[in-house]
């Protein structure tokens, strides 16, 4: 969930209700609310990451969020079919003792250990010296799901769904009261909150719906439901503290269909003082083709994004510790992640200080073995050798190579051999052929390159060739190769 | 802002000092460098050493040239007489400064006649003269009217070269 202090321009507002999510983006200016899109999708093989992407907040394939910007605020309702409400009264106390007196006095309500419990509660002064309190309880595990599931909305704040409906009630129904016991039907189940000066002070949800109360009519025993819901009604009212003396009048959310009315005629007969209360669109602008009972429809998302417009006071948090949870969470990566990278970067340093303390320390022992005179004496020895047996040339291996090979009828005469010269040779043969074989032989030799015969003559009186062959010889008859 | 003060004390440590150190370091791996290329210089491996010597088996480090000229050509004599070979005296050509070595070389050059095997029996005992560089230049030449079976003979013009200091 995202936290934020400012109080936002416009608030997107989502619940699932009916089997359906519903959303709506609302804001408010100059005292208007003006409904900018209402939108639901049923709620049938979807997930609440579908209809976040369907109102616009980005999510990737794999379902995370993408960038926060261009998305505007956002709430969701919680269903209030998993939060039970408690209401007790206890003396006037400081706020310590007060949150150990609820702590406590909540304990003893709950039907599962308090640490498996998610508690939230706010008082309201009463007549008598004493502090009302009421207290909503949901299963942690219940609400860390629906965190989850929720958070591709990327909610500032998730309100339970009857804040919603009194708020909607309030400011967009007809009849206005101080107190009253709100009853707001849907397909499957009907809320009822006890709302007291603007704030839910007692719920609870009867499992009757409307879908129940219009099929009853086919049943067998017409008005039998009808009359069971009128009962139910009776006793959890009573739970509120409604007596038939009290002055809190009943009152049904209706958008005007004939269930509805059947339902107020029925609590009516069981003395509920009942009577339904319509939409109305005053100070509200609507979008077009958004009709006043649409108002209805979309009631609780409604109710919702007008409280999340106002800087929320007294709201029944059951996601704080979630939310301390999460922050601690990301604090804790946050700080492991600051840890490490400080780890990293003191390794890194102690690294490069060991790292230059070897090369200073090598280069100063290297340096004085180099400095040392048996060393430069043995160096400059090395040095003289390898120059040395680089400029020597190994004659015998030389003349070795001349004498192997085909050199068969090939008599020598004369040999020149200087360093940066190529190497010259006259020889006589018996004929070219065995001139041109003693070439390839040559040419064969390791270390010998480039054989050519400038001169190759046939002598008359001996009728021998007479040639003078020229070539290369390792690196010695280069022109470096002179000393 | 404890944040901001860390990193500007960082930054201040890091500029004050850091640089002076780098720069040390810098210098401290050239010096490394340059350490370690002179110590290539005398390291060799066993291979390596070993072909080295096979070329190269005795060398004595260069005399002034006032003494090593007379150390080189006293045993460039004495390895041509043992090989017998009767040379003409020996003929000192001067020094020469080197490209890469605070040495000059000195050549020495020898003529004479001798069978061809006493030639081979120098050039093969050349290489114990612990003053000798290398062969400089090598004239071998046959009578080229007699028929290679006939020539017992053969005039050479040898120039060897020794480092002098």
């Amino acid at each position: 969930m995202e936290k934020t202090a400012r109080t936002a321009h416009s608030v997107v507002a989502a619940v699932r209700e009916d089997a359906r999510f519903k959303a709506v983006e609302v804001r408010k200016q100059d005292g208007v609310v003006e409904i900018l899109w209402a939108r639901s999708l049923p709620a049938e093989s979807r997930t609440w990451t579908d209809f976040a992407a369907a109102c616009g907040f980005a999510t990737s394939a794999d379902g995370r969020e993408k960038s926060q910007r261009k998305c505007p605020a956002s709430v969701v309702g919680l269903d209030s079919t998993g939060v039970a409400f408690y209401r007790i009264s206890v003396p006037t106390v400081g706020a310590d003792e007060m949150a150990a007196i609820v702590r406590m006095q909540a304990e003893s309500l709950l039907p599962l250990p308090s640490d498996q419990i998610e508690v939230a509660w706010r008082t309201t002064p009463s007549t008598n010296g004493k502090i009302d309190i009421t207290i909503a309880a949901a299963r942690g595990e219940y609400l860390l799901r629906f965190a989850e599931s929720v958070r591709s909305f990327r909610p500032h704040d998730i309100l339970l769904s009857y804040e919603g409906t009194a708020r909607a009630w309030r400011d967009f129904f007809s009849d206005r009261e101080r107190e009253a016991l709100i009853a707001s039907l849907s397909a499957e189940n009907t809320q009822v909150c006890l709302v007291q000066n603007g704030l839910v002070t007692h719920a609870a949800v009867l499992d009757t719906g409307v879908d129940h109360l219009a099929s009853s009519d086919d049943g067998a025993a017409p008005g039998q439901v009808m009359e069971r819901f009128a009962q139910d009604m009776r006793t959890i009212l009573g739970t509120f503290g409604w007596s038939e003396s009290s002055d809190w009048p009943v009152l049904v959310l209706s958008d005007g269909t004939e269930v509805i009315d059947r339902v107020v005629e029925s609590l009516n007969a069981a003395g509920l003082h009942a009577r339904a209360t319509m939409p109305r669109a005053q100070n509200l602008r609507m979008p077009s083709g958004f009709e006043v009972r649409d108002v209805y429809e979309y009631r609780v998302p409604l109710g919702l994004a007008v409280a999340a417009l106002e800087t929320p006071a007294g709201t029944l948090d059951l996601f704080e510790r979630i939310k301390e949870s999460d922050e601690r969470k990301a604090k804790s990566i946050w700080h492991s992640v600051v840890l490490a990278g400080a780890v990293a970067a003191v390794m890194l340093v102690v690294l490069l200080m060991v790292w230059r303390s070897v090369d200073v320390a090598l280069a100063k022992r290297l340096n004085s073995q180099i400095a040392d005179p048996n060393f430069q004496a043995g160096r400059q020895r090395q040095v003289l050798l390898k120059t040395v047996a680089r400029h020597r040339p190994d004659i015998l291996q030389l003349l070795a190579d001349l004498s192997t090979g085909q050199n068969d009828g090939i008599a020598l005469d004369s040999l020149y051999f200087k360093k940066g010269q190529a190497v010259t040779i006259a020889g006589q043969a018996g004929n070219m052929d065995q001139m041109y074989k003693f070439q390839d032989g040559l040419r064969g030799q390791k270390g010998i390159a480039d054989v050519e015969i400038p001169n190759a003559t046939r002598d008359p009186k001996t009728k021998k060739i007479k040639f003078t062959m020229t070539f290369h010889y390792k690196n010695y008859t280069k022109k470096d190769a002179v000393l | 802002m404890i944040q901001i003060g860390v990193i500007s004390a960082v930054a201040i440590f890091a500029f004050t000092w850091g640089a002076d150190w780098l720069k040390g370091w810098g210098e401290a791996r050239t010096a490394l460098v340059k350490a370690k290329s002179n110590l290539q210089d005398v390291e060799a491996d066993g291979a390596k050493q070993a072909a080295l010597l096979s070329i190269v088996p005795v060398f004595e480090l260069p005399q002034p040239e006032d003494r090593q000229k007379f150390l080189f050509r006293d045993t460039l004599l004495e390895q041509l007489k043992k090989a017998g070979i009767n040379t003409e005296p020996l003929q000192i050509l001067g020094t020469r400064r080197t490209k890469a070595l605070p040495y000059k070389v000195l050549k020495v050059k020898c003529k004479g006649k001798c069978k061809f095997d006493q030639l081979l029996g120098f050039l093969a005992s050349a290489q114990e003269n612990p003053y000798l560089v290398g062969v400089e230049e090598l004239r071998i030449q046959c009578d080229p009217k007699e028929p290679p079976e006939k020539r017992k003979e053969v005039e050479i013009e040898l120039t060897v070269s020794t480092f002098v200091e």
